[in-house]
């Protein structure tokens, strides 16, 4: 493998290096220690200038001139690369401003250009030459590639990192695998949701995306113009038919009125027609009635002057036939009725004889049935019944008596003292049991209170007892102290005194402790208990002596006065049933039953004792019944057989008093019809006189013959008869014409004939008028003229419906218009240039989808490729840099398909994240070198490192130490760092400014 | 014959407003809509002795223009007439009568001068301009009514002596669809106008058939950027012999191509070259034509340019990235190496321009995604 060593850099006006500034590098670890922002970092990007070029660039934030060109007037802007590989010394010359190389190979002492030309970086035209002599050197033309593969600028990643990081160094500029791809997803997300179908995610998304939206738009804009297209094409249309319709509707409009006039001109003849012919059937009709009138009035002169030969015809009334019918009938009648007369006369003397054989219906009786109505029988069989039932309450009520008595003898014999007692002593025996219980707690508990307060006064006194044993100490002790300690002739002084002051302190000091005030209060309250004691006992005997006498009669006193009040509740109780039993039965009487009198006034008894009474008397007549007890005494006394005995004879004389009244009833008729018939024949000749009074002119014109005067009087009314149908007749001509005179009727009917003669003329003005109206007048038949008529009357119903259905188009065309007009249609010359115009974004759009889904299949498909070729040979390359660098033989780096590293420690696997700082820092330097050699195939280039392990601790700096010197061994290294501890670590590179 | 002056317009489109100018939509439409003001006051200038003003559809862009917009019109419209200037306005396309919300059926009553309404080519009117009588023939599309399926080649025209002018907004010769009107020109010929004006297109045209002249004024003032206007109104003298056409420059917003070669540019240089073209006043299109030596971002540089000019689009039409650089990168035993060795062999087998256009496309996003990528990771 050929080895690449960089000798000397020398840069010139790039960036802090104004002078010329010359960089020397040995073999092995060259290390550059200098502060920050002093051009370490400017170094690297010199020789990366000097290799690739500097793009002429205005941006001062990128790669270029516009960034490392110096501004304090330089000598120069230029630099130089002294290089080495596998022995032979290589020069390459640079001009930063105008990308001017040389490259030159050393060669017996001197060097020879080998390239030399313009390399711009960005230049349309390459310098092929100069590319490829620097890839036969390098090993590689990419400024990417070297930047991202030798130098290492970052810091160390960690653990989690490191896998992008592979990924990056893999990817060629820089970028994780995952980053390419997701990038080209995400963008093309933001123009499709379709992106599942296209393969480039794993499903669709809902949301449309900017395609979508364009189509739908394009879509929408479509059906728009589609719609509105035929919506505005149509609108036209429809006012045209509009217009049409109406000019038609004038048309037929007109139409139609010509036919209603002409219709309305035949209605007009028609009618001037029908009235001419009324007028002339009038005017012939009272024509006719004029002759019949003139006629009649002269038949009413004849019959006029033969009336005047019958002078009483006027006097007798008109219905004098019918008197005179009644003057024969009458005469008829009166010779009948005297022959009945005397008939009957005859009869009415014979029943006379007769009367002596009756004796009466009461004769064989032992009762005055007469004095129990018309039907005894059933005044009997009531009373039977009504005395069942007077017996059975008279019983309830003689029971009730008995009861009260019993009643009233058990309280007076068994319960006087109860009976006799006053309510306070009662109310006493009512709460006997629970007063006595009462009575005794309370003289017990009273009791209990005064002895415990004694025993509390007994404790308090010898307690003041204690106060005087005190005061007794004090003094003991005010004696005792001034003995010792005094002397002389006061001693006694003070011994007397100490004993009076003790006691006095003592004394004092025993008030406090036992108070006699309390001791006073508790005697106040053992005799206040004492009185509650005497006062509970005194309640507990007087109430003990109030109930003394009933205790000595009733030992269950409780017991006795249940009873005594369920006696006196029973007795209430029937007194009350008795006083009901009184009202109801004997009007209120108090007195015994037996005595309650049945007659006295005032007294209502129930009915059914007077009713009993009443029968009593009348049955029994001798009985002198005067009070209910005797009464019923009577009744109860009466058997069944004698009940039916009086029925018996009750219904024998009910059927001797039916037979008298007949035969009573029929003598009366027979007087009353011969009085009658007396009458009778009186009135008929009364009638006869008053009917020939009425008609006596008449008879006497017949000399008083009926017959003739039948006769007279038959042709004076025919006479009558036909003047009275002339009249009628006459008359009925007149109020048919509405006349009252003959001479009237003659005056209308010349009234008539004018009419009818002016209807004929206003019909032929018509006609003269309206010539199209001549063939009616000489018209065939009515019928004709019917037919026509209704011909035209078809025609204008025809031409109306026609209007109608003009009028029906009209509406619907006026609707349909109102409705297209009601739309806001789009503008469909405008809706066709943003037609083309969303076209063209969606064809943009499509063919931008296209465009990411191929890029995103193709770097997936690369992605494969890419792991087919190198994966492998990347792993093992890098399992030997890691196996020199940690001098472990059993250690194996594997890369999975996704280029996921992991470690293979004596067979196990391990993850970079399982590994320590400086195994893992290791890794990552082996994966470096691995990825280098997988870049730079055969050679070996420096490696720069620039300040990457800035962040690492002492123990994970030795290890890094250590592996560079591993590493140094066979390649150069560069490292650049502020840390002047660093220096330690290899070779100082040597800086020397000016040419 | 008195010579007669015209103003002869067309496709002004009032009412046009641009979409995505970056918010000058409003300030751009009412510049727009000032043209009218511009072509009366031309009109009323007496130096240009102007006696008709023929207005050959499109005054409005819609058929239901806003009601500020028609007043503004309406007023021009009558400082002409009480001028005594005759004034023809047939509809057009863009603002077509058919519609029942037409500005021209809401204000048919009031509309200063002749207004044409009816759907099928008739004399419409005779005007009598410095005594010259002139015989108009026109007609205005009609949806549903007017019978265009077929171009339309029967026109009428009278005997009587005078001027004989048509004036119609169609497509001569062009069979664009029906609301297009399509017209044939020999037709009108043959009808023998003395002057056909036109409208429609958006171009001046000035066509002779036989002896009639035909003209298409052309848009004045431009709409989009592949409309942009020709910046001039058309006058016409009209009298004994041929028409004399004259355009009238007018002072419009100057619409501009340009092209930039972007082969051999850095990134840095191409924006450079860009600046230097830069105008606040104009509207440009940008072309980029060569071959880029970077991975350009397009809409990067849109976002850019966007404040150096008054509005601008870049169309694209740079071939591919240089080939020797693809094939250097192809080269390298890295993911990108490996995807641009597949899009190579893609686009070499790629058999349309579409196709290589989508591969180009392709690459460019791939590799735009590993720079890019890089940009996120760094970010």
């Amino acid at each position: 493998m050929r080895k690449v060593k960089f000798d000397r850099v020398c840069l010139t006006g790039f960036g802090p290096y104004r002078e010329t500034t010359t960089f020397s590098f040995a073999e092995g670890l060259n290390v550059l220690v200098a502060p920050n922002e002093t051009g370490k970092s400017t170094l690297v990007a010199g020789i990366n200038a000097l290799l690739f070029g500097l793009p002429q660039t205005t941006d001062e934030t990128v790669f270029g001139q516009a960034r490392y060109r110096n501004w304090y007037n330089p000598p120069g802007f230029e630099g130089e690369l002294v290089f080495t590989v596998d022995g032979e010394s290589y020069r390459l010359r640079r001009s930063f401003q105008n990308n001017q190389v040389s490259l030159a190979r050393k060669e017996e002492g001197g060097y020879r250009e080998l390239v030399a030309g313009i390399h711009n970086p960005r230049a349309q035209r390459r310098n092929l030459r100069f590319e490829e002599a620097l890839k036969d050197l390098l090993g590689l033309s990419s400024q990417e590639l070297f930047t991202a593969t030798f130098c290492l600028t970052q810091p160390l990643p960690e653990a989690e990192e490191l896998n992008e990081r592979v990924q990056e160094l893999l990817s060629g500029t820089g970028v994780g695998f995952n980053r390419v791809t997701e990038g080209l997803a995400k963008e093309l997300r933001e123009i499709t949701r379709f992106t599942g179908r296209r393969g480039v995610t794993s499903r669709d998304a809902v949301e449309p995306r900017a395609l979508e939206k364009v189509m739908d738009e394009i879509a929408k804009t479509r059906a728009a113009m589609e719609a509105d297209r035929e919506l505005v094409d149509r609108l036209e249309d429809y006012r045209r038919q509009l217009e049409a319709a109406e000019k038609q509707r004038t048309t037929k409009a007109k139409v139609l009125a010509e036919q209603e006039e002409l219709l309305g001109l035949w209605q007009e003849w028609q009618q001037l027609m029908k009235s001419y012919e009324a007028a002339r059937l009038v005017y012939s009709q009272l024509r006719k009635s004029t002759e019949r009138a003139g006629e009649l009035q002269r038949e009413r002169e004849r019959i006029a002057e033969e009336k005047a030969g019958y002078p009483w015809g006027p006097t007798v009334p008109a219905e004098t036939g019918e008197l005179l019918q009644q003057l024969r009938a009458l005469t008829e009648q009166k010779t009948g009725l005297a022959r009945e007369l005397a008939a009957l006369e005859a009869e009415t003397v014979r029943p006379a004889a007769d009367k002596g054989e009756e004796a009466g219906p009461q004769a064989a009786f032992t009762v005055d049935w007469a004095a129990l109505g018309p039907g005894p029988v059933a005044v009997v069989e009531s009373r039977q019944r009504e005395a069942r039932e007077a017996l059975a309450v008279w019983e309830e009520g003689q029971e009730l008596e008995r009861a009260a008595a019993e009643n009233a003898r058990l309280r007076r014999d068994e319960f006087a003292l109860f009976e006799e007692a006053d309510q306070a002593v009662l109310a006493a025996v009512e709460v006997y049991d629970s007063r006595l219980a009462f009575l005794r707690s309370a003289l017990e508990n009273a009791t209990l209170r005064r002895e415990k307060a004694k025993t509390e006064l007994k404790r308090l006194e010898e307690r003041g007892r204690l106060r005087w044993g005190v005061t007794v100490l004090g003094a003991v002790l005010g004696g005792v102290i001034p003995a010792f300690l005094a002397a002389g002739p006061a001693k006694l002084l003070w011994i007397l005194g100490g004993i009076l002051l003790g006691a006095g302190l003592g004394y004092l000091a025993g008030r406090p402790l036992f108070s006699p005030g309390v001791l006073n209060l508790f005697r106040k309250e053992v005799a206040k208990q004492e009185e509650e004691v005497q006062a509970a006992a005194e309640a507990l005997d007087q109430f003990e002596r109030q109930v003394a006498p009933f205790k000595a009669r009733y030992p269950d006193l409780t017991g006795a006065y249940r009873q005594w009040t369920g006696l006196v509740e029973k007795g209430e109780d029937l007194d009350r049933q008795y006083r009901d039993f009184c009202r109801r039965e004997l009007g209120g009487f108090s007195g015994p039953a037996a005595v309650c009198p049945l007659s006295a006034p005032g007294l209502k008894v129930n009915p059914r004792w007077r009713d009993l009474h009443a029968f009593a008397r009348v049955v029994t007549p001798g009985e002198k019944l005067e009070s209910l007890g005797g009464l019923m005494a009577w009744l109860a006394a009466k058997t069944p057989g004698w009940w039916e005995r009086l029925l018996s004879e009750a219904a024998v004389y009910e059927e001797k008093r039916a037979e008298e009244e007949r035969l009573a009833g029929l003598r009366q008729a027979k007087q009353e019809y011969l009085a009658k018939t007396r009458q009778k024949a009186a009135e008929l000749t009364e009638m006869e006189e008053e009917l020939k009074a009425r008609i006596m002119p008449l008879l006497e014109a017949a000399g008083g013959d009926c017959q003739k005067a039948g006769q007279l009087w038959t042709a004076w009314r025919e006479l009558c008869l036909r003047a009275e149908k002339a009249e009628n007749a006459f008359g009925q001509i007149l109020a048919l014409e509405k006349v009252d005179t003959l001479e009237e009727l003659e005056a209308k009917c010349d009234d008539a004939a004018l009419k009818a003669q002016s209807y004929y003329q206003q019909r032929q003005a018509l006609v003269a008028a309206h010539p199209g109206l001549a063939p009616l007048e000489t018209a065939a038949t009515p019928e004709q003229l019917e037919t026509e008529y209704r011909k035209r009357q078809e025609e204008v119903a025809r031409t109306r419906s026609e209007l109608q259905a003009l009028d029906g188009e009209i509406r619907r065309l006026t609707m349909e218009l109102a409705r297209l007009e009601g739309q806001e249609p789009i503008n469909l010359a405008e809706a066709e240039e943003s037609l083309a115009q969303l076209e063209a974004e969606r064809a943009a759009l499509e063919m931008e989808c296209e465009a990411l889904t191929l890029a995103y299949q193709e770097l997936t498909a690369a992605l494969q490729d890419f792991q087919g070729s190198y994966r492998l040979r990347l792993a093992e390359m890098t399992t030997a840099y890691f196996r020199e660098l940690t001098a472990g033989q059993e250690r194996r780096v594997e890369l999975d398909e996704n280029f996921q590293v992991k470690v293979v420690i004596d067979g196990r696997p391990v993850t970079p994240a399982q590994l320590s700082y400086g195994a893992r820092d290791q890794l990552f330097i082996a994966l470096r070198l691995g990825i280098a050699r997988l870049l730079a195939a055969d050679l070996v280039l420096p490696f720069i490192f620039d300040d990457p392990f800035l962040n690492c601790d002492a123990g994970r700096l030795a290890k890094i130490r250590r592996a560079l010197e591993v590493l140094a061994q066979k390649r150069q290294l560069i490292l650049l760092s502020h840390r002047a501890d660093f220096a330690a670590w290899g070779i100082p590179v040597p800086v020397k400014t000016g040419a | 014959m008195t010579p007669i002056r015209c103003l002869h317009l067309a496709d002004l489109h009032l009412g046009w407003r641009p979409r995505g100018w970056g918010g000058r939509e409003e300030e751009r439409q009412q510049e727009r809509d000032g043209l009218l003001q511009k072509a009366v006051n031309l009109a009323l200038d007496p130096a240009a002795r102007i006696r008709l003003v023929v207005i050959a559809g499109d005054l409005f862009e819609s058929h239901h223009p806003p009601a500020g917009l028609v007043a503004q019109v309406l007023t021009e419209l009558n400082r002409l007439v009480q001028a005594g200037i005759q004034v023809v306005t047939v509809p057009g396309n863009h603002d077509e009568l058919t519609y029942h919300d037409s500005v021209y059926r809401q204000y048919s009553r009031e509309w200063p001068g002749l207004l044409v309404t009816n759907p099928m080519p008739e004399r419409v009117g005779v005007l009598s301009v410095e005594e010259t009588p002139c015989y108009l023939y026109s007609m205005a599309y009609t949806g549903g009514v007017t019978k265009a399926q077929a171009m339309l080649a029967d026109f009428p025209r009278g005997t009587e002596a005078g001027l004989h002018i048509g004036i119609f907004h169609g497509s001569l010769d062009w069979a664009a669809g029906e609301r297009s009107l399509p017209l044939s020109a020999q037709g009108l010929a043959t009808a023998g106008y003395d002057y056909v004006a036109l409208g429609h297109l958006h171009q001046h045209q000035v066509k002779t058939v036989g002896n009639t002249v035909l003209v298409y004024p052309g848009m004045v003032e431009g709409k989009y950027l592949s409309d942009p206007g020709t910046g001039f109104f058309t006058l016409v003298e009209l009298g004994a012999g041929s028409p004399r056409i004259t355009k009238m420059p007018v002072t419009v917003r100057p619409f501009r191509r340009l092209t930039v070669e972007v082969t051999g540019l850095t990134e840095a240089a191409l924006r450079e070259e860009l600046e230097k073209m830069a105008d606040p006043e104009v509207v440009a299109e940008l072309t980029l034509k060569g071959v880029f030596s970077f991975l350009p971002d397009l809409a990067g540089l849109s976002d850019w340019l966007r404040p150096k000019f008054y509005y601008c689009e870049i169309k694209d039409e740079t071939a591919f990235v240089d080939q020797d650089l693809l094939e250097k990168w192809a080269g390298e035993p890295t993911l990108k190496g490996a995807f641009l060795q597949r899009m190579l062999k893609r686009m070499a087998a790629a058999t349309s321009a579409q196709e290589q256009r989508v591969v180009y496309l392709a690459l460019a996003k791939g590799l735009m995604a590993l720079r890019r990528g890089k940009e996120h990771a760094e970010g």
